[in-house]
């Protein structure tokens, strides 16, 4: 404490600068010192001078101690986002997915007062700084990275985002109200945790798999192979639904306004060399599922 | 000496609730399948403000159970940005469903420009904070329409320009705001190491009256300094510090904050449970423990809070 120092009577250090000189200094991506030289036009002071604003103690010098909210600034985000990513953390390694952070941080620095939206352009920002693509065609280690990143958001954003828990589940069996005349008009309403995703890796497959061993044992990427997954909510827990291309095409259709009437005439009924007979007990089942599930709240014709 | 300020209630009326714990994911299960006896919880106020999810559907039920306090990590009142208006009214929306004991946040800033560093970063103690963060107090009470009540902070630095100790820029932000305190016995004691003060003097300056709230929690003593990580048991000066406090201020509601290594629900509980040996005792024997010992030096470790939910997925 030093009440006479001149320090605080200079224009230059008044509380907004020094706020905006700190935040940039422990922000930075390479450390104190880099971020001292970085924020000279904020508050022009070498990092050796760093004492003439930050105090020192018997055990540490000032850049030492501005170094503990730099480690903390990034360490926490880091952790924050290594727990919404897990798998894609297990797959680059902690050092690799640190480097990533670090990284998307200079695009997507925090800046919401919750920390669960932190990760929001993450699976972006890998689409953005990925490696060439192979010339084949053929998706890559770097494909199956960002379609991995894509999946673990969709479950947090279903995590916690709006259910159904609070609404009566919707009882398909009243669908035989319907005169039958009027059946191919309805419309089925999607439930607002409803996720209907299509991937080019065996995405929900690999992510059961790497759930099942040791947070430290290493996972193998899988080959590509399309695959096709609904997420939903219920109870307040994500569940999970691998898909058959049939059924996901269906519920797709459905999901974005379109009618039993259109669904049942999509090409894929014949694509899925479906006739009459199999495709009623095919429906069956999917209404079965799709009730339990709560994939549906309701209709109407 | 003669408070300059007008007497108070002890406490500013609010009641002692007890002894408490803060609600975290992984005691969910326990907590709903066990409904233990525990005087009250403390929740992070950002956990739930925007959750339609399992966080909330949880915390509903504990409402309609237990006293809750909000404790917030993103108030930001000594920024210099503008006040986040929207925080604000989402903060003051879950209290109006939560229905608190009251409201508490940090005597900090958390980042400038549009920008959250999600840390509690430190505020130099000078004439002029003090004023611009007494306005802001006066401004945030207003809009949630309700006494607010500010913690302090663990700092890990201080500034050439401080022109006061920190316990007279939080006593006297406390007195000119009219606001509650949140006493963090363990942020004096980790301050104080850091920064080479008398802890005892620190609490002995409060403005007790105005102290409705204790923490408490375990830190991680570096060597050359201590970090405030919440992950393990309280050590014995820091209790030595919660005696003190609770004499001056013939007690208030104590709370225990653990947010790594969260051991059982009932390990935690049992922790702040031993505050009762430290409520009413004799206080002679305890300056020993204001001696700051410094330990060997243990793992890196990462300062409290991080605020972030656990997910549950089938």
């Amino acid at each position: 404490m030093n009440p006479s120092n001149g320090l605080n009577d200079s224009p230059s250090l008044d509380l907004p600068v020094l706020q905006r000189w700190f935040q940039s200094v422990i922000t930075h991506p390479d450390g104190v010192e880099e971020g001292v030289a970085a924020s000279e036009a904020i508050i022009p002071v070498a990092a050796e001078d760093l004492e003439r604003i930050v105090t020192k103690s018997s055990r540490l010098g000032a850049s030492e101690r501005l170094a503990v909210y730099a480690n903390a600034y990034h360490a926490r985000l880091i952790e924050c986002l290594g727990e919404v990513f897990p798998l894609v953390r297990r797959v680059v390694g902690d050092s690799g997915f640190a480097d990533f952070v670090l990284d998307y941080l200079q695009d997507f620095p925090p800046q919401r007062y919750t920390l669960n939206v932190l990760g929001v352009h993450f699976p972006d920002y890998l689409a953005k700084v990925r490696p060439d693509r192979n010339t084949d065609g053929v998706p890559d280690w770097a494909d199956f990275v960002i379609e991995l990143a894509r999946f673990e958001w969709e479950i947090f954003e279903v995590f916690d985002g709006p259910g159904i828990e609070k609404h009566p589940p919707f009882d398909f069996r009243s669908l035989r109200e319907v005169p039958p005349d009027d059946w191919t008009t309805i419309h089925l309403l999607p439930s607002p945790c409803l996720r209907l995703l299509k991937y080019q890796f065996p995405i929900n497959e690999f992510f059961s798999q790497a759930r099942a061993t040791d947070s430290d044992e290493e996972v193998v990427v899988p080959e590509a192979a399309t695959s096709f997954v609904a997420l939903t909510r219920h109870d307040f827990v994500v569940r999970r639904h691998s898909l058959s291309p049939f059924e996901f095409t269906a519920l797709a259709a459905l999901a974005v306004g379109n009618t039993l009437g259109d669904v049942l005439e999509l090409n894929t009924v014949a694509d899925h060399g479906q006739d009459g007979d199999s495709l009623a007990d095919t429906i069956e089942g999917w209404f079965i599922r799709w009730g339990r599930e709560r994939f549906f709240t309701g209709f109407t014709v | 000496m003669e408070s300059p300020f007008p007497k108070v209630q002890p406490r500013l009326g609010l009641p002692n609730l007890g002894l408490g714990i803060g609600l975290r994911t992984c005691h969910y299960a326990h907590i709903l399948a066990e409904w233990p006896e525990v005087d009250w919880f403390e929740i992070i106020s950002e956990n739930y403000m925007d959750s339609q999810g399992r966080p909330r559907h949880v915390l509903e039920q504990i409402v309609a159970r237990y006293p809750v306090v909000m404790h917030g990590v993103s108030l930001s009142i000594g920024s210099t940005d503008p006040l986040d208006r929207d925080y604000l009214r989402r903060l003051k929306s879950l209290a109006e469903w939560v229905r608190p004991a009251w409201i508490s946040d940090h005597v900090c800033w958390t980042g400038v420009a549009g920008r959250n560093t999600h840390d509690l970063l430190p505020l130099p103690l000078t004439e002029v904070t003090l004023q611009h963060v007494v306005e802001r107090i006066k401004m945030v009470q207003d809009i949630m329409g309700r006494r607010i009540v500010l913690e302090n902070p663990s700092t890990y630095v201080g500034f050439t320009g401080d022109s006061m100790p920190e316990w007279e820029f939080i006593g006297r932000m406390a007195s000119d705001a009219n606001c509650g305190l949140l006493l963090d016995v363990n942020n004096v004691y980790v301050s104080a190491t850091n920064h080479e003060y008398n802890p005892v003097n620190y609490i002995q300056s409060l403005p007790a009256e105005r102290v409705v709230q204790f923490h408490l929690a375990g830190h991680t003593n570096l060597g050359t300094h201590i970090i405030d990580t919440h992950d393990g048991q309280v050590i014995n000066p820091v209790w030595e510090l919660f005696r003190l406090a609770h004499q001056l201020t013939g007690g208030t509601s104590t709370l225990l904050e653990w947010d790594a290594n969260i051991p059982s629900f009932s390990e935690v509980h049992a922790e702040v449970l031993k505050a009762r040996q430290f409520m009413g005792l004799d206080s002679s024997g305890g300056q020993a423990g204001f001696m700051l010992p410094i330990g060997q030096p243990r793992k890196p470790a990462l300062p409290q809070p991080l605020h972030s939910i656990q997910m549950e997925v089938l």
